[in-house]
């Protein structure tokens, strides 16, 4: 258990502090009930919690469980391969934040079914959440910094992520900042993860999080990825799935590069090279938008996570662990550039893939955002299936393998 | 608001890779521009994450008046806001929030074409791109190079959108025709000028097909097996011959029947439908083919003949009722003639000239009733009727058939068609028959007349020139007619007899008031000089011969009352008590001889000469029938023989016995000489000679209650034969 700081500072007005808190008991109820009081013993303002798990729990039993201790305070969030509250990192246990803010509107949307109509469902979640908010009214708003926040769950597993997040943007424009994270793959025994809200567990839904606050959030994201080896046309692609690559099927192309690189692509080995070799759709900007495979299929194609565009010329990207590292570090350092007020707290969403290729190293992430946000800044956050957010400056998008950083207004100065 | 464009020298090799995918990545997006049916935000969306735009609009300058054709990056409240004028637009007024920033450049590309200028339009793709995105001014190029590809997208969207458009329409215009069609209450084939037939939804459950059929073949073949073939060989013809041009029509586009009045078909199943063509061409007279109907007609044709069969009905009623009211007014009239005259040979003509020709060409009622003198009336119809004398022709009562079999049997014959070799059964007069062929009878019904349980004539009704054939109802009609004549001939014979009656009681009472008067007036003179002798006181023996007179004068009188009275009595026995005769063995010149003696005085008062040839003639019979015949034919014979003299004579004759009385008085008329036998009937007048009229009426019934008889032979002025008839055994 840690405990929560809370800064008070003369001259200066507070606009949001997160009160973050974690619980690592095997009971569900004791460790909800720990996390809770814990970050609600120091809330003055508590107007959202936010609540990450991982583990083996029931996820009905684990919201029921979350709206029985937290009460009134409308509460979301998800379950994850692993979550963590500032620096610690948890596989299996609860991570949960409360947000206090003596001036933040909080609107909760929900909306089904992500599989079936992803395009609808992103913008109907994000329609709910924004109905009884105020029209934004901030000058010179954009994607990664606004007064308004829009932080959205997406079961990407089930349903396209692309679809769902290019669905959110329609309905919630560019002049908001994005965050968020998928919520998929096979995770761990307890099977696919879930969307938490409203007392009950989601799967196949999307779950959008509009917060307005009366000073600028900031976001970044990157990833530390950088493309090597050639470009790849994508001659032949539909959603999640790339048939051919300069007219061949993808898988072999995937396969040469693999034997370039002394890999082979059998079982587990698969699953090691994608994540060392994902694939980056290129921006005018000179980014790179992430697509990771999962798998490769007996036709000859590969799955990827999310939809690649057909005719993209895609390039092989590689990492490093201190590349990844120093990726997550200059997404913190892009959000914390954002805020004109000291950050009151952080929520990050970052790959599963950069988990589990990072392993032991993943806490130097953490220490990286936190090193870069400031040392007190409450952090919170899950490992997630896809990441939402605008790279660069850019549109807000759908990505892989790429760490968002979400970095909330604190205080500032009344003068 | 557009970014000076700045040029690099050199392309990195990295960059190149960029600009091609993004460049190919939405040339590939772009192909999707082309179907109208794929929104533009796809492709939007893919220009704005690519490059990195904070918006990316596609815009129409109409005039001053701007349309957001799609947009990318804009929130849904964004494009719910009134859009700005081109005007403003141009000159940087944005009302949304997205792109109401400092750091945004603004790419403007002209997409529209010539059409879209002739039309008005001005469409532009409007780029705001963060300025700290550092995007090369390469793209811009790009996006230039990629706006041709667009525009075109854009031409091509439109037309395929006008072709869409056009085919919803004529979708939806064909899918509302097959609503019409298939909502249809006709069954419909359409035979298009090229391609098979098509049937409508009402068609297939008609005909009890689950799918269109697959040629024009199996349709009329399939169509011909439900019909049952009319039984009238000129319908049968009719339809066949309309069937195959139906069926070469459907199965080898020939032309169609051009009587689209069609036919009417019957199902096996007794459906029944109205089968026609008709040909279906556009206003403008572009034919596309022809359309066959089948129209169900079964309710309207079953209630039609339900309607046909009630007015059937109802007329035949009607002929039926008017039918009986001709026949009541006929008989109505038939019985008012009847009743108009009590004159037989009247009534008959009267009756005969109604039948005429109403009822019959040829009418005759002939009377042949025994006991009754014969009438024969008969006419021909014509203006005015031909009268027939048919009085020389008697009717065989022992024919087979016709008028004389019908007087035997008192049943009524009818003959509807009547040929000449039928008359030959009724009557073997060849007089007779060449007369019946001389009218020329067609038909006929014979009608016996009916009184009182006995046949008394018949009535003949017969068609000759009008053809017509008399049937159930016409002799229905004759024989109640039959009744009514009979009834009226029985009534005018009784009132007849009854007049007669009338006429012989008031000729008996001035007989017996003037027989009675004399001897009463003799018997009260001579009672009255009796009385006034003995009232005078002066009754002297010299008076004795005067007073014998008187008294023997009252004898005589009294006498002859007795007589007198004894008649009156005997005609009062003709009615009531009449005794049946007690035979006993008698000799019939005994008691002649012994009646002979009764007579003596009247014999020798009438100065007659009896002679007398009796034999003896024993027999059986009533003693007192017998006296009473011999009296009266005595009597009468000394009435009429006057000092002629009188034959008797008596003798058996086999079983019977034979008695015959002849004068040589006045004689008796043939025509007198049948009813003198009738009571009160005299041939005489009774200021000539006395009597009551009853004695022969009495010597009749008593020789009928013996089983004998009595004729008489004689003539005017040549006396008179009587003979009479016993049997030996009474």
């Amino acid at each position: 258990m840690l405990r929560t700081l809370q800064k008070k500072g003369a001259g200066m007005r507070s606009i949001t502090w997160l009160n973050v808190a974690w619980s690592a008991r095997n009971s569900l109820e004791q460790a909800v009930r720990e996390a809770v009081q814990t970050a609600m013993r120091d809330s003055e303002n508590p107007v959202l919690a936010l609540i990450f798990s991982a583990g083996d729990w029931d996820r009905e039993a684990l919201a029921q469980t979350l709206t029985a201790e937290l009460g009134s305070l409308p509460w979301c969030g998800c379950t994850a391969t692993a979550v963590f509250a500032n620096r610690k990192v948890l596989t299996s246990g609860l991570a949960l934040g409360v947000l206090n803010a003596p001036d933040m509107s909080v609107g909760i949307g929900l909306a089904g079914t992500a599989g079936a109509s992803p395009l609808a469902v992103g913008g109907a979640a994000v329609a709910r959440a924004i109905d009884h908010l105020p029209p934004l009214s901030h000058p010179n708003a954009t994607g990664v910094t606004s007064n308004r926040a829009i932080i959205l769950f997406a079961d990407t597993f089930n349903g396209s992520g692309t679809d769902t997040v290019r669905g959110a943007v329609r309905e919630g424009g560019t002049s908001v900042c994005w965050a968020g994270g998928g919520v998929g793959g096979l995770g761990r025994a307890s099977g696919r993860m879930a969307l938490l809200a409203n007392g009950r567990a989601f799967l196949d839904r999307a779950i959008a999080l509009a917060i307005d606050l009366p000073a600028p959030i900031g976001s970044g994201m990157a990833h530390g990825f950088t493309p090597q080896g050639p470009a790849l046309t994508v001659t032949s692609a539909r959603d999640k799935i790339v048939h051919q690559l300069e007219y061949r099927p993808a898988i072999d192309l995937y396969e040469q590069i693999a034997h370039g690189r002394s890999a082979s692509l059998d079982g587990d080995r698969l699953a090691v090279h994608r994540i060392e070799h994902t694939f980056g759709i290129p921006q005018a900007d000179g980014e790179y938008v992430l697509r990771e495979p999962v798998r490769a299929r007996e036709d000859g194609a590969l799955e990827f996570v999310s939809s690649i565009p057909e005719g993209a010329i895609v390039r092989l990207m590689r990492s490093t662990p201190d590349s990844l590292i120093e990726g997550a570090r200059h997404a913190a350092r892009a959000a914390r550039a954002r805020l004109k007020a000291s950050p009151g707290g952080a929520l990050v969403f970052d790959c599963d893939a950069r988990f589990l290729s990072l392993g032991d190293d993943f806490s130097k992430e953490l220490d990286a955002i936190a090193e870069a946000l400031g040392e007190d800044v409450p952090i919170l956050g899950c490992t997630s299936y896809g990441e939402i957010g605008a790279l660069g400056c850019g549109f807000p998008q759908f990505h892989n393998k790429t760490v968002h950083v979400m970095a909330l207004p604190g205080e500032e100065s009344l003068s | 608001m557009n970014a000076t464009p700045d040029l690099a020298l050199v392309v990195p090799n990295d960059e190149r890779h960029i600009r091609d995918s993004v460049l190919q990545e939405l040339i590939v997006s772009a192909f999707e521009l082309f179907d109208p049916r794929t929104p533009m935000d796809a492709f939007m969306d893919s220009v704005a994450m690519r490059l990195g735009c904070a918006a990316v609009f596609a815009l129409n300058f109409r005039g001053d008046h701007l349309e957001l054709l799609s947009a990318a990056g804009l929130s849904t409240n964004s494009r719910k806001l009134p859009l700005p004028t081109c005007a403003e637009f141009r000159d940087g007024v944005y009302p949304w929030p997205e792109v109401r920033r400092d750091d945004l450049d603004v790419w403007d590309f002209d997409l529209s074409d010539r059409a879209m200028i002739q039309s008005g339009d001005e469409v532009h793709l409007v780029l705001f791109i963060p300025r700290a995105a550092n995007i090369s001014p390469l793209y811009r190029g790009l996006l230039e190079r990629l706006c041709r590809i667009i525009c075109s997208a854009l031409h091509h969207r439109r037309l395929f959108a006008t072709v869409l458009k056009n085919e919803e329409e004529l979708f939806a215009t064909k899918s509302l025709y097959l609503c019409i069609a298939n909502g249809s209450s006709d069954g419909m084939i359409f035979q298009p000028i090229d391609g098979p037939p098509l049937c409508n939804r009402r068609f297939l459950d008609i005909a009890g097909m689950s799918a269109q059929p697959q040629n024009a073949d199996q349709l009329s073949s399939h169509l011909v097996s439900l019909i049952e073939a009319p039984r009238d060989l000129l319908a049968r013809m009719a339809r066949q011959t309309f069937l195959a041009t139906a069926r070469a029509h459907l199965s080898e586009k020939s032309e169609p029947p051009r009587d689209h009045q069609g036919i009417e078909l019957l199902f096996h199943d007794g459906r029944e439908f109205l089968f026609f063509c008709l040909p279906v061409t556009s206003p403008e007279g572009v034919r596309f083919g022809h359309c066959w109907y089948l129209r169900e007609v079964t309710a309207q044709n079953r209630a039609r003949r339900e309607r046909l069969s009630l007015l059937t009905q109802e007329r035949e009623a009607r002929a039926i009722s008017e039918k009986a009211r001709l026949r009541l007014s006929f008989l109505t009239d038939a019985g008012q003639i009847l009743l108009s005259s009590l004159d037989l040979e009247q009534l008959l003509q009267n009756i005969v000239r109604h039948c005429l020709p109403t009822l019959a060409d040829v009418c005759a009622i002939d009377l042949f009733d025994q006991g009754e003198e014969r009438h024969v009336v008969a006419a021909v119809a014509g203006d005015p009727p031909s009268w027939v004398d048919l009085n020389g022709f008697t009717i065989s009562l022992d024919a087979e058939a016709g008028p004389g079999h019908v007087m035997a049997t008192g049943t009524t014959e009818l003959w509807p068609n009547l040929r000449a070799s039928d008359l030959e059964r009724f009557t073997k007069d060849d007089n007779v028959r060449q007369l019946l062929a001389s009218l020329g009878l067609t038909s006929a019904i014979y009608v016996p007349l009916l009184a009182r349980g006995r046949c008394i004539g018949v009535m003949t009704l017969g068609a000759t020139t009008s053809g017509r054939v008399y049937g159930e109802d016409d002799r229905l009609l004759a024989e109640d007619l039959g009744m009514r004549v009979a009834m009226a001939v029985d009534n005018a014979r009784l009132f007849r007899r009854s007049e007669k009656a009338i006429e012989l009681r008031d000729n008996f009472l001035s007989s017996a008031s003037h027989e009675l008067r004399t001897p009463i007036t003799a018997f009260r003179l001579a009672t009255l000089g009796l009385c006034r002798l003995v009232e005078s006181g002066r009754l002297t023996r010299a008076d004795m011969p005067m007073l014998r007179d008187a008294l023997d004068t009252a004898r005589r009188q009294s006498a002859r009352l007795e007589r007198l009275v004894h008649r009156l009595l005997d005609t009062s026995r003709l009615d009531t008590h009449r005794v049946p005769p007690q035979p006993e063995p008698l000799d019939l010149a005994y008691v002649m001889e012994e009646v002979l003696h009764d007579f003596r005085e009247e014999i020798r008062a009438a100065g007659a000469e009896i002679v007398l040839d009796l034999k003896p003639t024993p027999g059986r019979w009533d003693r007192s029938f017998i006296e009473q015949i011999f009296t009266n034919l005595l009597t009468n014979a000394l009435k009429f023989a006057g000092t002629r003299p009188i034959e008797i004579s008596v003798a058996p004759d086999g079983d019977w016995a034979r008695l015959i009385v002849r004068d040589h008085g006045i004689g008796i008329p043939k025509g007198d000489q049948e009813r003198i036998f009738e009571r009160f009937e005299r041939a005489v007048s009774p200021k000539d000679y006395s009597g009551f009229g009853i004695g022969l009426t009495i010597v009749r019934d008593l020789l009928q209650a013996m089983g004998g008889r009595v004729h008489v032979d004689s003539d005017s002025g040549q006396g008179a034969t009587f003979t009479v008839e016993l049997p030996r055994e009474c």
